[in-house]
């Protein structure tokens, strides 16, 4: 397998992590930030209903980022390190 | 970020930095990082009370990220890790009777505390000698690096018991191995995580790999795979107990989905003898930080 090079490497790192923490933090603002009250309710009522809801969540959430990383590690070629450069990528585009 | 379950404001963003942090290793060697997470989640300001449970329920979406991510690249056998969790699910429940029956003597810190020491110590050691060699005999005798195993013996012993029914499990090339074998094994690291109440990732890769024969990238696959069910049971535990703070379990999954992905795929990059090497570190690390904790506690003078 032919390898890149680390300088390469880093910056399709970074593009990704770039690109993933502006998804998650609009995530965290919009999503979760307004979620605390309903699970305290829930919390506070009974904590076996909790416990499902806990693991429901848990368990959405990491399909869902699961299918967000893998198309983001695949647009970016992350995952094909040596094949395509980064910035050939955007650059055709 | 204000949390409500455990009344504390914490910044979303350390939160998903320690879960990045423990979800490259976890990818990378299949574990579940909570020797690293714990201590790291306490130190941004999660309540002690909630640190084990919410680790746990972060965990279970990390492990899906991983364990999806190794399957693709052909890593995980899941035939093995259905027989692996079954074991292991008995050992757990034995492995806390255990420690029930143990709290009755007044000594129990000490005692699994030095326990967990000297089998962490052993663990990390035996696993850096046999990289070591594997890696000395790649060089010296040109064998595929994937195939190279410092310590076969066991593995050799184990295939040879010829106790029916015999099962095969081709993705991690094993053509016949007593059912009993593999049930053993996984209630063996079930007692130990039980008793030591710790997942078992620790335990249980090395196991796989010297025990069972299975390659490495398998045993990091299969062990995350397994990881999905564990820490799955132990959120819904810890949760109905009110030691879960599902929210902040969600905010550091975020940062440890990517983690995970990228440790998952770096082991592409790594021959079997050079992550075990590298994983020897890991239990060291996890008993240093128990000694520390008993020095600590004053009960070791």
């Amino acid at each position: 397998m032919k390898k890149l090079e680390p300088r390469i490497l880093f910056r399709n790192l970074a593009v990704e992590l770039i690109i993933y923490g502006g998804l998650i933090l609009a995530y965290n603002f919009f999503v979760l930030r307004w979620m605390g009250d309903w699970l305290l309710s829930i919390f506070n009522s009974n904590l076996t209903v909790y416990a499902l809801y806990a693991l429901g969540l848990i368990v959405i959430q990491g399909v869902f980022l699961d299918f967000v990383t893998t198309v983001l590690m695949k647009y970016i070629k992350l995952d094909q390190f040596g094949i395509r450069r980064i910035l050939d990528v955007f650059s055709n585009r | 970020m204000y949390f409500p379950i455990a009344d504390v404001t914490i910044s979303p963003i350390l939160l998903m930095g320690v879960g990045f942090l423990v979800g490259i290793l976890g990818g990378f060697f299949g574990v579940g990082g909570g020797f690293l997470a714990g201590p790291m989640m306490f130190w941004t300001g999660v309540p002690m009370n909630f640190v084990i449970g919410t680790d746990l329920a972060h965990m279970t979406g990390k492990s899906i990220v991983a364990t999806h991510r190794h399957r693709a690249l052909g890593h995980v056998d899941m035939k093995l890790g259905m027989y692996m969790v079954l074991g292991t699910i008995v050992g757990v429940e034995i492995g806390a009777r255990f420690i029930e029956a143990l709290e009755d003597t007044g000594a129990i810190d000490i005692t699994i505390g030095i326990t967990y020491i000297v089998i962490l110590t052993g663990i990390s050691l035996f696993t850096a000698w046999e990289s070591i060699q594997a890696i000395q005999m790649v060089r010296t005798d040109q064998i595929d690096v994937q195939e190279a195993v410092g310590f076969k013996g066991l593995t050799k012993r184990i295939r040879a018991i010829n106790i029916p029914p015999m099962v095969s499990f081709p993705v991690s090339g094993i053509e016949s191995i007593s059912i009993w074998m593999v049930l053993g094994v996984g209630l063996f690291t079930g007692l130990l995580a039980g008793s030591l109440g710790v997942g078992g990732g620790f335990i249980r890769m090395p196991m796989l790999i010297y025990v069972l024969g299975i390659p490495t990238h398998v045993a990091v696959g299969t062990d995350l795979f397994e990881i999905i069910f564990s820490s799955a049971f132990g959120t819904i535990t810890h949760a109905i107990k009110g030691n879960v703070d599902i929210l902040m379990a969600l905010v550091m999954h975020t940062g440890a989905a990517i983690g995970a992905q990228i440790g998952a795929t770096a082991t592409r990059f790594f021959a079997g003898p050079k992550i075990r090497l590298a994983f020897s570190v890991l239990p060291l690390i996890g008993a240093v930080l128990v000694a520390i904790r008993l020095l600590g506690s004053g009960m070791v003078h």
